[in-house]
């Protein structure tokens, strides 16, 4: 292919032009990999979409079944509406019937009043036990009904559309009033609150807590009886039902904490985050072409020197091949053949550092975290003289990325976390097989190293290729904090 | 089509078609990725509540991108890091797209911008490896400098002179094929 012209002599003093709307364009589609970059906005903004079309037609509902309960409310209260009542409903129910006679004389038009979900999901659940009825059957990935409900015991996580997330521990009474707002009559809340999900609501009986944007915590004991503490940020805390016509009001920030009974309010400090459940916090720390979609980020050679480029003696990354799809995307890593040492064939192996410093004040601030990593593994038909095992090994070191390579060999004595996994493939190529790991790690590792690798055979005679089409594909990895209840109880 | 109860399928599968060049649009405007990935979710929310005001189903591509053009440019100015863009860079920038999308109707995004890896892959060894450090490993001009001991006005040049011969072969192709 020839080169372009690359144009006058080099160097120049001036400054350089900036870009016009074709140069910005070029710009633009080599940032986006040439289309390949992998982006979760249109999955994250269906979501959102999701979410508040469900709560908008749970709201339609309830108030449907509103305006049924307040009619029969109003029969209820004056007996003599009652007669008047049963004539006027079968009036209604007369002429119902023959409209539908009339206008829809088949098929079947009854349609089951079904329960409608808040916009709000559970999205995670420890050990959670929900009261009998409908809601007892309620677990991670359902929607909240928009009705009254308790949790018994244990922890549930609850992701609002609005992006704000809570932990609730049981026994615990609690309602979605809003995909922004919630209703705890009884238990312990905490939340987390994003930037775009500010003014976040929490009304219990006699306290509403507004959210501008932070971390806080509540524990409801009654009627009169709230506390409210704040772990980072600011929350404006209003005495009373009604916020717009609040008895008092406080604005409380990072380590403050109120406590609200029939006697008023009393400020004091924070009680540790650790007396309110808390929700899962995670930090992605991915590795860097991690659906091996783009062509960069790759280098033959032995172990990496440096951060963010995945390296190993024989390795491709590659589109569709030998019957076999990426996971994923365009491409995928396939395992090739190294040289073989004295005969034998050796495992093929890939790996790459990756900087643990970007979610060093996550870690710090968490302690011990979960490490965790995951990556899918398929390969072509093969007979007994054909890879089929493969290991996913991550591994969490403290130092330099320079002297990975030295703590790696020596990983049994340097490591500070590891964990590896095997799997025995499947012989379908139209299947992808994942594998996942899971070590703790604490705050002062500095990077960690994630291995890939097909097993060789043992004995695979000379001439054999043991990798005929062996593929990995969407690795990933993150640090973790999981969904915990509370460990004691908020009294200070 | 928000009052259709499969609205927002509807939507998700017309948006996916256009995924890519959205956010490769946006990125022209937004170097940081995640700022970029925040403007294009922004900008799929405000077209699915909008749609309804859009006339031409075939002018969805534009009309996005002129929803994501006013989401970017709003992005900067909030970070405090507003760069004057000239409004005849932005038609260029509209008009390149609008090249890609007349000259070659039945191609995804994805083989449309397959014409500009072509052009990326011809440029000199030199230009392609500054424009990889910078426009794809996202490096700035003095580190590429650093790295590649260069005074930072000739990374600069490279830079410009890099995106003068995309720019170029680009246009030619695009302006070829329609011939």
């Amino acid at each position: 292919m020839s080169e372009l012209t690359p144009g006058p002599t080099p160097d120049k003093p001036e400054q350089p032009k900036a870009p016009d709307g074709w140069e910005l364009a070029c710009i633009g589609i080599i940032r986006s990999e040439f289309g390949r970059l992998r982006s979760l906005a249109l999955k994250k903004a269906m979501m959102q979409l999701s979410a508040e079309k469900a709560w908008e037609e749970g709201r339609a509902e309830a108030g449907r079944v509103r305006w049924w309960r307040r009619l029969g409310e109003v029969f209820a209260m004056q007996p003599s509406l009652r007669v008047a009542g049963v004539a006027v409903v079968a009036a209604l129910v007369f002429f119902a019937g023959a409209v539908v006679w009339t206008f829809f004389p088949s098929g079947n038009h009854i349609q089951v009043m079904v329960q409608q979900p808040s916009g709000c999901r559970i999205s995670d659940a420890v050990n959670a036990r929900w009261a009998g009825g409908r809601s007892s059957q309620l677990k991670p990935g359902d929607f909240l009904p928009p009705e009254a409900l308790r949790l018994e015991s244990g922890v549930v996580e609850l992701s609002f559309g609005s992006g704000a997330k809570a932990a609730v521990e049981g026994p615990a009474v609690f309602k979605m009033t809003s995909p922004n707002r919630i209703e705890l009559n009884e238990g312990k809340l905490s939340t987390e609150v994003p930037h775009q999900a500010i003014g976040f609501t929490v009304r219990t009986p006699n306290v509403t807590v507004v959210d501008l944007g932070t971390r806080f915590g509540i524990d409801t004991k009654g009627q009169s009886d709230s506390e409210v503490d704040v772990f980072e940020g600011k929350v404006h805390v209003a005495e009373g039902r009604d916020v717009k016509k609040p008895d008092n009001e406080w604005d409380l920030t990072r380590n403050m904490a109120m406590v609200l009974d029939n006697r008023g309010g009393v400020t004091t400090a924070a009680a540790p985050e650790s007396s309110f459940p808390q929700p899962s916090h995670s930090v992605l720390i991915r590795p860097a072409n991690c659906g091996f979609d783009s062509p960069g980020h790759t280098a033959i050679g032995g172990f990496p020197e440096d951060f963010g480029y995945w390296s190993g003696p024989a390795f491709g990354l590659t589109g569709t091949v030998e019957g076999v799809r990426p996971a994923e995307g365009r491409g995928m890593l396939r395992f090739l053949s190294p040289p073989r040492q004295g005969g034998g064939a050796v495992d093929s192996v890939v790996w790459q550092i990756i900087d643990l410093r970007p979610a060093k004040d996550f870690m710090s601030r968490s302690g011990v975290t979960d490490l965790k990593a995951w990556v899918q593994f398929n390969r072509v038909h093969g007979d007994a003289r054909s890879a089929s095992k493969f290991k996913l090994t991550i591994a969490a070191f403290r130092g330099a990325a320079s002297e990975a390579a030295a703590q790696w060999a020596a990983r049994s004595r340097t490591a500070l976390a590891t964990a590896e996994q095997e799997l025995v493939a499947d012989n379908d190529p139209g299947t992808w097989e994942r594998v996942d790991v899971a070590t703790t790690v604490p705050p002062d590792a500095d990077f960690a190293v994630l291995e890939i690798r097909a097993i060789a055979p043992k004995n695979t005679p000379p001439g054999v290729d043991p990798f005929p089409g062996h593929f990995a594909d969407l690795i990933d990895a993150k640090v973790c904090l999981p969904l915990r209840a509370s460990s004691s109880s908020a009294v200070r | 089509m928000s009052q259709d109860p499969d609205s927002l399928h509807i939507f998700e599968v017309l948006a996916k078609q256009h995924e890519a060049m959205l956010l490769a649009y946006i990125l022209s405007l937004v170097s940081d990725h995640k700022l970029a990935e925040d403007v294009a979710q922004q900008s799929f929310l405000i077209a699915y509540r909008k749609i309804g005001t859009l006339r031409d189903p075939e002018a969805f591509p534009a009309w996005l991108r002129g929803i994501a053009r006013l989401e970017a440019l709003s992005a900067l100015r909030r970070r405090d890091r507003e760069f004057p863009v000239e409004p005849m860079v932005l038609q260029q920038l509209d008009e390149a797209y609008r090249h890609f999308e007349e000259q070659r109707p039945t191609e995804t995004w994805e083989e449309r911008f397959h014409l500009v890896e072509e052009c990326y892959q011809r440029l000199p060894e030199a230009l392609q490896t500054v424009c990889r450090l910078h426009y794809f490993e996202g490096r700035k001009a003095w580190q590429i400098a650093e790295n590649l001991t260069l005074n930072l006005n000739a990374v600069l040049k490279r830079l410009e002179r890099a995106r003068h011969a995309l720019r170029d072969c680009v246009r030619s192709k695009l302006v070829k094929d329609s011939y």
